[in-house]
């Protein structure tokens, strides 16, 4: 049994890093570019890359093998190398960079000075010799920022242009600490920038808005179980009576309705025509309870079909099995043999459901939230998708997504907990 | 067995609680600060920065407690500046070119959290802080959005300035801020004198927008990256409560001058000192319905009326407000926005471009009564021409023979476009900024419309990223936008058809291009406001009018309903802080929502 | 809860061997459609549509469905046909978009179902009848794409899809959708036909087929395919709700079909309408909807009774 645990645990491993993947080629890699939107009117070019900057969005997509070295230049101090994006380089670091003139080939660098996005300066190891033109005299050191803008006039000597090669850190720890500086392991690790419609962090925003989404979610789902476990139970008691057809049919029906049609028109008429709850809106404390009353209503009215339905086969299942036919020749009253044998049967499949529905209930549903105004997480969601707020977007959908992961795993745990046989299987 | 019926008992608990609590809810009446003023807030804030926030609605929140260097008379249009921080109007070299401004005295900045500042209240402002703050705008790391709009360009040494912060930001260091910029200079401790690049008489408009508000260089020290939402500010309000998305509360602050256009040791007597309102709170709604509801049952004390709604508020044959809203003790204001909506072409594009009586017969084609009529409720005034009202050029018994609804002559015009096109003019694609119910229904109404003539057109549905991406590589055919100035001077439209500001690197979103336009609008872009100045302005006009870059649809208005305890309070469309105006009958307010 | 967690609630585990299904199963199977009172009148109501979304096909209402003469808003009147549901916002007759509805629902339905069902048939088939580390890759395929919400994953794939051209043409919303919907929701089908081919890969008549030299591709075309498709019917009736039901909450998120008038569309605009008392759109393309998907529910459940009495209750 701990063999089947421990490996469901390592089982889960693959399908994260699956969720990863998809979640960042879909919403990551395809996503048009968030900065012009968030820069307003007429931004310039500086104004949108420092926006990408702070997104994160200068970052390599993947892996960051280091900078691409564009070319690289010769003066007094040492080297100056450009780059195409942001290095993650410190000041004083080691570097080895490849792709130089022959001779310079893989060499250890020390960095002595970092000026610009992208164009640094490197000291050459000792062992090397700077080629002759270096040795030109410069005025000024160029360590410092001396000057407006970080183009000294004292390059002496170009080595070589686009030479494609990579600037790297030095030193186990840092390279590995440099290849996982990327978008991708920054979603993997759960390092997600900070929403730029928010300025805050996701973490943060879901800390606020899931506990608003759940005073709707909870006691909807509450209220529904109570209430399928009540119509499964009572009609799979009556099974074949005209009861029985009535609310099959009418849990069909609200299977068949759109959810959509449902909020709105119950918004509508409870909350403009007869004006029994308020039309949409929050307020926080005691009165969200007013404002949650008519989604909650709405939720139970379009979540109850499903379960019921199920949960009638269920019980109907129990109630054909040998030991209640038992219990009922033995003369066990209905209502007793219903209630305590079927129900305690009925409360494993409801268990689950209960376990995997668990996360959802924290961040709400997207479209009910919408259109009553909760500022839940669903809202939030629908917000960020409008808005091509990345780390909204990706950080809450790979969120609920592992989140939905762990409560399969613990599903499966606490059930092979009760019931010994399914490790087996 | 034990443990199915506690868990049974649990549920059913569970259950009676909630819906006790529900009950219970409906029985609470929410308390509410008698002296205080309530209203929504519509955007979502995503900072209190004045550097950072670029929106109208969030300029009006942050204009509280920021204040710039110049505001706007309030009540009084057309729009005059008047000196706020600045002692004076700006004195201005002869090339116009070096702007002088002195700065009142005696105005202190003020931190309600006490950390900035111990006694909260801070060090008085000087012309070092108006230094720091421009200087900031221009700050890389911040990635400020009002940077462009703003300076860039336009300060003598500005850019270079930025270049230096780039590079220090991705050094991972601290720009130095004692670094001298050529344009921003303090003189002395009150005088401040600014460089500009070239000679731009609506600079001093750009004093006055919040993005320039003056913030204290030891509060952006102290707070760090929370300055977002810790704002220390000169103005009449300070910040009280901050919950993110939910609710601002501001309450006077204690060592506010009393009002905006006097020095900081000014006498003000009680009854004239502002603000009149002691307190406001804002409450949080990005969707108009519930702010109805809230402003129905008077937990709300002013908000606009939803599309969805207007129809109950407001008689659609007067266009007046309903008796029974006024016998509820509604009030209505009405404000004509100086805005505009407008379909735009791709002048870059093979089929629009080129072909002139195409893009007239699309003109002719829009019906903009209708339009205003069923899809504004009538909140607008049809274009004539690229200027909105409140502007000078503007006439509003001017006709453009292209933006009246006329199916004959657009007709005539689309043969004409036929004959340039060489054939039948292909499916056009219209590029919409939205996904929104609102903005489908507008898509749908201009298709149907240009049906009536026998084109077809495609919508396509975007996201604002995507549909700024697309219109910046110029990969559209139409598109739907609107324009919002920034100051009340005519440039600000204009620029949207200089040739140089055509994309990717401008603002002329349909990459208009007309070396006749750019000669004349060179030449008043140096020119004082004058008659002769109109004169060319009025040129302009009529050079776009004839080219049809444009479709301009229509001019917006507002209306604003309010409880009529509340005193008039004029919309104002540029500018800032003007809430401590406001002023309200908290007595009757009482006795009417008690009544109810 | 709703529509994010309905949307991907997990299947039960543990779907046991069906019976054999036979040619006078599916006899049967008919027979029971036909002579019960309520499949019968399901059967005609569902045959109604199609016919209504034929009609559509053709240039028939092509005028109507964009004809503005009338004005905006008028209540459902008995004057005409175009008037019998009332006018929208435009003055277009609600009547004959209802009806054009018809036609954008089946073929979101039916060519989202194919995609679905050829995606699931195949990899389903294939990752139970070969199993070792095919499986594998097939499982925790479907195992990651049913751990995101599926709504998001529709959503993502919409705006991925946008920019993407065919042919030198951008995709057309009704496709896009299609693509969207078909492509994500393949992942219940795909695990039920695994399942039942782990099973029948080890029958009989599997093994007898095996023995006397046919075919991997024979065996699972002639053998295994005809034993499972039972299945398939049922997945598509119920996969067809759920894509109607999709394409609501699509038009509503901004992403549905602009250009045709879809019954998402119709609900979508009642958002703003309703609240000014327009309530003929959103009440005529809901009981469009609810009628259509009361139908499939109940002829799914009937073919479900007879021909897998043992996947009851499996949503």
């Amino acid at each position: 049994m701990w063999a089947y645990i421990v490996r469901r645990i390592l089982l889960t491993i693959p399908t994260v890093l699956g969720i990863v993947v998809l979640t960042f080629v879909l919403f990551g890699l395809v996503a048009t570019d968030p900065a012009r939107a968030y820069a307003g009117k007429n931004p310039s070019a500086a104004t949108l890359r420092a926006i990408r900057a702070r997104m994160g969005l200068d970052k390599p997509k993947w892996v960051n093998l280091g900078p691409t070295v564009q070319s690289i230049k010769v003066n007094s101090k040492g080297l100056r190398v450009e780059t195409d994006v942001r290095h993650g380089l410190e000041e004083g670091g080691l570097v080895s960079i490849s792709g130089l003139t022959p001779g310079y080939l893989d060499g250890n660098y020390k960095v002595t000075a970092i000026d610009a996005p992208t164009i640094f300066f490197v000291a050459p190891p000792a062992k090397f010799k700077l080629p002759a033109a270096t040795t030109t005299p410069t005025t000024e050191a160029t360590t410092s920022p001396s000057g407006i803008g970080a183009a000294p006039e004292d390059d002496a000597s170009e080595l070589l242009k686009n030479p494609g090669g990579r600037v790297r850190p030095v030193g186990l720890g840092k390279k590995i600490a440099a290849f996982f500086d990327s978008q991708f392991f920054d979603l993997l690790f759960f390092r997600f920038p900070k929403s730029m419609r928010f300025e805050e962090s996701v973490w943060k925003l879901i800390a606020v808005k899931g506990p608003v989404s759940l005073t709707v979610q909870l006691p909807a789902f509450l209220i529904t179980v109570a209430l399928q476990l009540v119509v499964a139970l009572y009609v799979a008691a009556s099974r074949g009576k005209a009861i029985d057809y009535v609310v099959t049919v009418l849990t069909v029906v609200t299977l068949s309705v759109p959810a959509i049609s449902v909020y709105l028109l119950l918004q509508w008429w409870l909350g403009a025509r007869l004006e029994v709850f308020p039309l949409a809106g929050w307020k926080p404390g005691i009165y969200a309870l007013q404002f949650a009353a008519l989604p909650i209503l709405a939720t139970v009215m379009v979540t109850i079909g499903g379960g019921a339905r199920f949960y009638r086969t269920v019980a109907l299942d129990e109630i054909n099995s040998d030991y209640i036919r038992t219990a009922r020749a033995k003369g066990a009253p209905k209502r007793r043999v219903l209630l305590t044998h079927v129900l305690r049967n009925i409360m494993i499949p409801v268990i689950t459901n209960t376990v995997t529905v668990l996360p959802f209930l924290v961040f709400g549903a997207l479209i009910l939230e919408q259109i009553f105004q909760i500022p839940g997480l669903g809202n939030l969601l629908v917000q960020a998708i409008f808005n091509q707020d990345r780390s909204i977007v990706m950080g809450v959908t790979y969120i609920i997504s592992i989140t939905y992961c762990v409560a399969l795993l613990v599903n499966d745990i606490l059930y092979t907990l009760v019931d010994p046989r399914v490790a087996l299987k | 067995m034990r443990l199915t019926k506690w868990i049974f008992f649990g549920y059913l608990t569970a259950i009676v609680l909630i819906v006790a609590g529900i009950g219970f809810s409906f029985t609470v009446e929410p308390t509410r600060d008698p002296g205080r003023l309530y209203t929504a807030f519509v955007v979502n804030l995503k900072s209190l920065d004045p550097a950072i926030c670029n929106d109208v609605d969030g300029a009006a929140i942050i204009g509280n407690v920021y204040e710039c260097l110049y505001n706007y008379k309030y009540g009084v249009k057309p729009y005059e500046l008047f000196p706020q921080l600045a002692a004076d109007m700006p004195e201005v070299s002869e090339d116009g070119r070096t702007y002088t401004v002195k700065l009142r005295k005696g105005i202190h900045f003020y931190d309600p959290w006490k950390k900035a500042f111990e006694e909260g209240k801070g060090p008085e402002m000087k012309a070092s802080d108006v230094v720091f703050t421009f200087k900031r705008v221009a700050d890389f790391h911040l990635a400020s959005p009002n940077f462009s709009t703003l300076f860039q360009g336009k300060i003598a040494g500005i850019d270079e300035w930025n270049t230096y912060t780039e590079q220090m930001s991705n050094a991972g260091r601290t720009p130095d801020y004692a670094k001298p910029v050529e344009g921003i200079k303090a003189i002395d401790d009150y005088t401040v004198q600014i460089k500009l690049v070239e000679k731009s008489p609506q600079f001093r408009y750009l004093l006055a927008y919040l993005g320039a508000a003056v913030v204290s260089q030891k509060a952006v020290e102290v707070y760090g990256d929370d300055f977002r939402t810790r704002p220390v500010g000169t103005g009449p309000f300070v910040m009280t409560e901050y919950l993110a998305e939910q609710r601002i509360v501001f309450e006077a602050n204690p060592v506010y001058r009393g009002r905006p256009d006097v020095d900081g040791y000014a006498k003000v007597a009680d009854a004239d000192r502002l603000p009149k309102l002691k307190s406001m709170q804002y409450d949080y709604f990005n969707e108009p319905m519930p702010i109805w509801y809230f402003l129905q049952h008077g937990t709300f004390d002013m908000g606009r009326i939803p599309k969805e709604t207007f129809g109950q508020a407001i008689d659609p044959k007067t266009g007046k407000l309903r008796a029974e809203m006024v016998a509820k003790g509604f009030d209505l204001d009405i404000d004509e926005d100086p805005s505009i909506y407008y379909y735009g072409f791709n002048m870059g594009d093979p089929v629009l471009g080129k072909n002139r009586p195409l893009r007239q017969a699309m003109s002719l084609a829009f019906d903009r009564e209708k339009y205003i009529r069923v899809y504004e409720n009538g909140r607008g005034v049809a274009a004539n021409g690229p200027i909105p009202p409140t502007f000078d050029v503007y006439d509003a018994d001017a006709v453009d023979k292209y933006s009246t609804f006329d199916l004959e002559a657009a007709r005539a015009k689309l043969k004409e476009a036929e004959q340039i096109n060489g054939g039948v003019i292909p499916e056009l694609s219209l590029l919409m900024g939205d996904t929104s119910t609102d903005v489908r229904q507008q898509a749908e109404y201009f298709v149907s419309q240009m049906r009536q003539i026998g084109l077809r057109i495609r919508p396509e549905y975007n996201t604002w990223a995507r549909f700024q991406e697309l219109v910046d590589g110029r990969k559209t055919q139409i598109f739907s936008l609107g324009w919002v100035p920034d100051y009340p001077d005519e440039q600000t439209f204009f620029q949207l058809f200089y040739g140089k500001f055509a994309p990717p690197q401008g603002i002329n979103s349909c990459a208009y291009v007309n070396p006749d336009y750019d000669k004349i609008y060179n030449e008043a872009m140096q020119m004082d406001r004058s008659p002769e100045r109109a004169k060319l302005y009025k040129q302009l006009v009529a050079i776009v009018n004839e080219d049809c870059p444009w479709i301009y649809t229509h001019y917006p208005k507002t209306y604003m309903l309010r409880w009529n305890w509340l005193k008039p309070f004029p919309v104002m469309d540029y500018g800032s802080g003007f809430r401590q105006y406001l002023s309200a009958d908290l007595d009757k307010r009482k006795q009417m929502l008690h009544r109810k | 809860m709703s529509t994010l967690s309905t949307a991907i609630s997990p299947l039960p585990e543990g779907v046991q061997a069906p019976v054999e299904v036979t040619p006078s199963v599916w006899r049967g199977a008919w027979m029971h459609l036909v002579q019960g009172r309520l499949t019968r009148i399901c059967l005609a109501v569902v045959a109604v549509y199609v016919a209504c979304g034929v009609v559509s096909l053709t240039p028939i209402l092509e005028g109507k469905i964009e004809d503005i003469s009338a004005d905006s808003y008028v209540a459902p009147n008995f004057h005409s046909l175009s008037g019998l549901f009332g006018t929208d916002i435009q003055g277009r007759s609600v009547f004959w978009r209802v009806i054009y509805g018809t036609r954008i629902a089946l073929e979101i339905a039916v060519l989202a179902s194919a995609i679905a069902i050829t995606l699931g048939i195949f990899l389903g088939i294939v990752g139970g009848y070969f199993g070792g580390w095919i499986d594998e890759i097939i499982t925790w395929i479907f195992t990651v794409v049913s751990s995101v919400p599926w709504i998001l994953l529709v959503l993502a794939l919409v705006y991925a899809l946008k920019g993407v051209k065919f042919f030198g043409r951008p995709i057309s919303e009704l496709w896009l959708v299609i693509l969207a919907l078909g492509f994500t929701d393949w992942v219940g089908l795909c695990r039920l036909m695994r399942g039942e081919v782990l099973k029948h890969r080890e029958r009989d008549y599997v093994q007898a087929a095996r023995a006397v030299g046919a075919g991997h591709f024979r065996i699972l075309l002639r053998h295994i395919l005809p034993n499972t498709i039972h299945i398939v019917i049922i997945n598509f009736t119920l996969g067809a709700i759920a894509y109607v039901q999709a394409e609501v909450a699509l038009t509503f998120l901004g992403l549905g079909i602009s250009d045709k008038p879809s019954w998402g569309r119709m609900i979508d605009d009642a958002k703003l309408e309703l609240l000014k008392g327009v309530w003929w759109q959103a009440v005529a393309a809901t009981v469009a909807i609810g009628i259509l998907c009361l139908a499939l529910n109940i002829l799914g459940d009937a073919l479900r009774d007879a021909l897998d009495p043992r996947l009851r209750g499996i949503e």
